[in-house]
């Protein structure tokens, strides 16, 4: 047998890919450097420098926070009010991405941009709108007088409900894109096929589409959620003292009440909470799936 | 001529505990238009690949003319290849997709290489879409365009992995008679990968029959098709039926083998590797379809299976029939008819199926996991 | 269930079109597709109702946030153009949004290329990594790249700004760059090779121009993803240093005028015509390009 000398063939295989349609693993760890820089710099080094400073004095920071009433509500408030906004971006998305599935032409086009140009709006523009729009004197506190539905101005702003309805807003496309990106793969002939065996429409709905759809709900509605517990700039313009969450709290220990260590501790819980749903749901979220239609 | 040898020297491949090319010998002559054959995952492509540098064997060689290319970089190797897909470059024009292999080359720099490229153009006759994109020709010209692209360096040696495996019947024939041209005309060594036997049987000068990674059979369109040196080359390469049967007895000239209450005489000399069998062992006679001849039940003799005719199906020049035996049961040969037959034998009449010895093969009994 | 049979009936957000094409069914189906249009325009309105509500509010003539506008006036926007405050801001974040869309542009696009044509163990998790600062709650992110920050005095500076927003803008370049790598026919890659051109010339004449559609659409994002920012903006800005983001927010915050309305739609314009720029030019600038399809 004509083998090469085993010491050519094993530089070959550092330096020249196994396979030309990959990268040699020298040029690929060569491409993950930067990242690697950035992320050691930007990212991975400060978070782990705050879950330390959470436990620089022991566990002292997260005793106080188990002790305190006022802190345990606000990590169910967060909890709540997430999934409270992913119900919502869920039964307001499905519809909306039902609908981009079938429109065509110009109808198909509006939808489009009625749910890209929020998407490409700063969440701060955004917020500040839902401020004009629900203020005292704004235009759903005047519309409501005008038709003689309300005498006095109700207050809608820095309620728990207006942090709700900004941040459904917000994570409404988050939503609707992997429901979108699902429903778009499914094939007609599935309902096709359930209409010929005699199903009526509602039926081929419940037995065929939404069950074949679920994968893009799963996916888009962890993805809401997520973002949803470390919502900070929502909550902090729309929302009032009594409708505290995690973020907000956090600002407030650092910002405030310049309470570092308690505030890593909150950042602690609030990330590792965050973490553990990612990595349960690892398989269900699909980031490309929400982001990728983005554009 | 500017076709070079090109051979393959115990070359294997292997993923993990996975063969994908086992043991491959092979050589090509200068100019040779050898095409290799073998249904999908049998390695063929594999064996393209390694010869094409994408990938590299796990042993063995791979050389070139006097040149031992086994690791040598794809780009460096100097060997045109049309891609299955034609894998045209999307973003260029058709001048530009064949100009680029000559600008890789540095070419381009140096002198003028634009009288080679409108040659080119010529010779695939595309001289009128040069400045067209990809998207915006028929598959029958970018094909042509992956041929240019292939040729136009003038590598010694051509590999075609399956290129006209996308187009419709009518014009893989007529590009099947251009690509065979454009090489006669050129002298370039080629291999030629398909999964279309007949295509294979057409275009070459010899075939290779690869089947689970290894070279079942090398020869002559011709030879592949009268003398297949077993069983799966016999199926693989035109039609063919298998009959089971018994070894009855055998002498020098004849073998007897005894099907159902019948006794086939089969040449001995066809037996291949069935000489050494005893008396007993259980064999299978490979028949091809025109060396059948159908003749009607009364006219039986003591040789002869019988039958009954199933469907007969119009091809052309002939009529094949569909004939269910009726020992051993349930069996089903195809046997062609002359279609200027006066009488032919209705659907459903009963028929005696008769066999020249000649042209009869042996082969051991069917592999449990075989083909 | 309703919204089903709308859908089938294939009836666009126009109400009058569905009841034409409705004519000759059940009454009662005609009635369910008309609320399922109305639902459905409803949620679509909800959508642009906060991006379109800040033009109105930005021309109007009260300083008191007022809707509908008393009269028509540009002085908000004049306010906003010659405040040095708001254009200090506006530059900054100019300069950084452009650093960092190159920035994360190259390092993501190098990224993607490992995990997609790369050779190396753990691509899973650097794929995972690369897209960490998505999931991250950015008020962490914000809590601990001040910590790091603040001692070394980048609090303010372009370059920690350029550090914490190329974390962000990579994953964005990451999900664009990997999508066009993955709809890339390897077999490109491999007939560059075959033609005699090495690696480095394989990328630049083969597979940079086939993904250079999400090459740009992954710069574009990260430039927006950087512009648009305001939770880590909000932490490691200081009075010397301050994003757009984080001048917005104080605003908000303190003292609500309409030049935050005109600011706001000029970064909002500015933004969908930088998207619009970008889909016309990969659509238009290469036709030949099938990977220019997605955007």
């Amino acid at each position: 047998m004509n083998i090469e000398p085993s010491s050519r063939r094993a530089l070959v295989t550092v330096i020249r890919p196994r396979n030309a349609s990959r990268y040699a693993p020298l040029t690929s760890w060569l491409l993950t450097l930067p990242l690697l820089a950035t992320f050691a710099v930007g990212f991975l080094y400060p978070v782990s420098k705050l879950v330390a400073l959470s436990f620089a004095s022991g566990s002292e920071s997260y005793l106080r926070l188990w002790g305190e009433p006022l802190y345990l509500s606000v990590l169910t408030t967060t909890a709540m009010t997430a999934a409270a906004v992913t119900v919502f971006c869920l039964v307001l998305g499905y519809p909306v991405a039902f609908a981009m599935t079938r429109f065509k032409g110009k109808a198909a086009i509006i939808t489009a941009a009625c749910v890209f140009v929020p998407l490409w709006t700063s969440v701060l523009i955004r917020s500040y709108a839902w401020i004009v729009l629900l203020q005292r004197n704004g235009i759903i506190n005047d519309s409501l007088q005008g038709a003689g539905l309300t005498e006095q101005p109700l207050k809608l702003l820095y309620t728990q409900g207006a942090v709700i309805l900004g941040m459904t807003h917000i994570l409404l496309p988050f939503a609707i894109l992997p429901i979108y990106a699902t429903l778009r793969t499914l094939p007609p002939d599935f309902a096709r096929a359930a209409a010929n065996l005699g199903a009526d429409r509602a039926r081929t709905f419940m037995l065929i589409t939404l069950p074949l759809s679920l994968p893009g709900v799963f996916a888009g509605g962890i993805l809401c959620f997520v973002l949803a517990l470390g919502f900070y700039i929502t909550p902090a313009l729309i929302g009032g003292p009594g409708s505290m969450l995690m973020a907000t709290l956090i600002g407030q220990q650092t910002t405030v009440l310049l309470d570092w260590p308690f505030a890593a501790a909150l950042s602690t819980i609030l990330l590792t909470f965050t973490l553990i749903i990612v990595f349960l749901f690892r398989r269900a979220l699909s980031l490309s799936k929400g982001f990728q239609s983005v554009h | 001529m500017i076709g070079k040898r090109l051979t393959l020297r115990h070359v294997q491949k292997t993923y993990g505990a996975v063969w994908a090319v086992r043991e491959v010998d092979l050589e090509i002559g200068a100019g040779e238009f050898v095409s290799i054959v073998g249904p999908s995952g049998s390695g063929k492509t594999t064996l393209l690949t390694l010869i094409a540098g994408f990938e590299t064997p796990t042993a063995g060689s791979i050389i070139v003319g006097d040149q031992d290319v086994t690791v040598l970089a794809p780009n460096r190797r100097n060997i045109g290849m049309v891609f299955q897909k034609y894998a045209l470059f999307p973003h260029m024009t058709v001048r530009k997709n064949i100009e680029f292999p000559l600008k890789m080359r540095g070419l381009t720099k140096h002198g003028d290489t634009s009288k080679r490229i409108d040659a080119m153009l010529d010779l695939v006759q595309l001289g009128s879409l040069q400045h067209r994109y990809p998207h915006q020709l028929s598959g029958g010209q970018q094909q042509r365009v992956a041929v240019a692209r292939a040729l136009v360096f003038d590598p010694p040696v051509i590999l075609m992995d399956e290129p006209l495996g996308a187009l419709d019947k009518k014009l893989r024939e007529a590009m099947q008679f251009e690509i065979k041209r454009l090489q006669e005309r050129i002298g370039a060594t080629v291999i030629y990968v398909t999964h279309d036997q007949e295509e294979a049987l057409t275009m070459s000068d010899r075939v290779a029959v690869m089947h689970k990674g290894r070279l079942e059979q090398v020869g002559t369109p011709n030879e592949l098709y009268a003398n297949p040196d077993n069983a799966f080359v016999a199926d693989f390469v035109g039609s063919i039926n298998f009959i089971p049967g018994t070894v009855s007895s055998k002498d020098q000239s004849l073998i007897a083998v005894k099907v159902g209450d019948t006794l086939v005489k089969v040449r001995a000399s066809n037996g291949g590797s069935i000489r050494e069998h005893e008396q007993g062992s259980d064999v299978r006679i490979a028949a091809r379809p025109e060396h059948i001849s159908i003749a009607p039940h009364g006219d039986r003799t003591s040789q002869s299976l019988t039958g009954t005719i199933e469907t007969v199906v119009f091809a052309g020049a002939s009529r094949t029939a569909l004939v269910r035996l009726h020992a051993p049961p349930h069996l089903l040969l195809r046997a062609d008819m002359p279609s200027d037959l006066l009488s032919p034998p209705e659907r459903g009449s009963d028929v005696a199926l008769t066999f020249a010895p000649d042209a009869l093969r042996v082969f051991g009994p069917a592999e449990r996991t075989g083909p | 269930m309703f919204i089903d049979r709308n859908i089938n009936a294939r009836a666009p957000a126009l109400v009058p079109a569905a009841i034409h094409r409705s004519r000759g069914r059940p009454a009662k189906q005609v009635i369910l597709t008309l609320l399922a249009g109305v639902l459905i325009a409803l949620i679509l309105f909800f959508l642009v109702l906060p991006t379109l509500i800040i033009i109105p509010m930005s021309l109007s003539t009260t300083s008191y946030l007022q809707f509908p506008p008393q009269g028509i006036t540009l002085k908000w926007y004049v306010a906003y153009f010659v405040d040095p405050d708001w254009m200090a801001a506006t530059w900054f974040s100019l300069r950084i949004a452009v650093a960092t869309s190159v920035t994360a542009t190259v390092v993501g696009t190098m990224t993607s290329l490992a995990v997609v044509r790369g050779d190396m163990p753990l691509k899973g998790a650097l794929h995972a990594l690369s897209l960490g600062p998505m999931i991250v709650p950015h008020i962490v992110l914000g809590v601990a790249l001040y910590l790091v920050f603040s001692p070394l005095h980048l609090t303010g500076t372009f370059i920690g700004f350029l550090i914490g927003h190329t974390v962000l803008g990579v994953p964005f370049v990451v999900i664009t760059v990997t999508a066009a790598l993955q709809r890339l026919d390897p077999a490109l890659e491999l007939a560059a090779l075959n033609c005699g051109a090495n690696r480095t010339q394989t990328f630049s004449h083969v597979t940079l121009p086939n993904i250079a559609p999400g090459v740009a659409s992954g710069a574009v994002f990260s430039f927006l993803a950087s512009f648009d920012e305001a939770t880590v903006a909000f932490f490691i800005s200081d009075v010397g240093g301050k994003s757009i983001g984080r001048k917005m927010f104080e605003d908000i915050d303190f003292n609500l005028t309409p030049v935050i309305a005109a600011a706001s739609t000029v970064i909002v314009l500015s933004s969908l015509f930088l998207i619009g720029f970008v889909q016309l030019l990969s659509k238009s600038g290469n036709p030949k390009n099938p990977a220019g399809e997605h955007l």
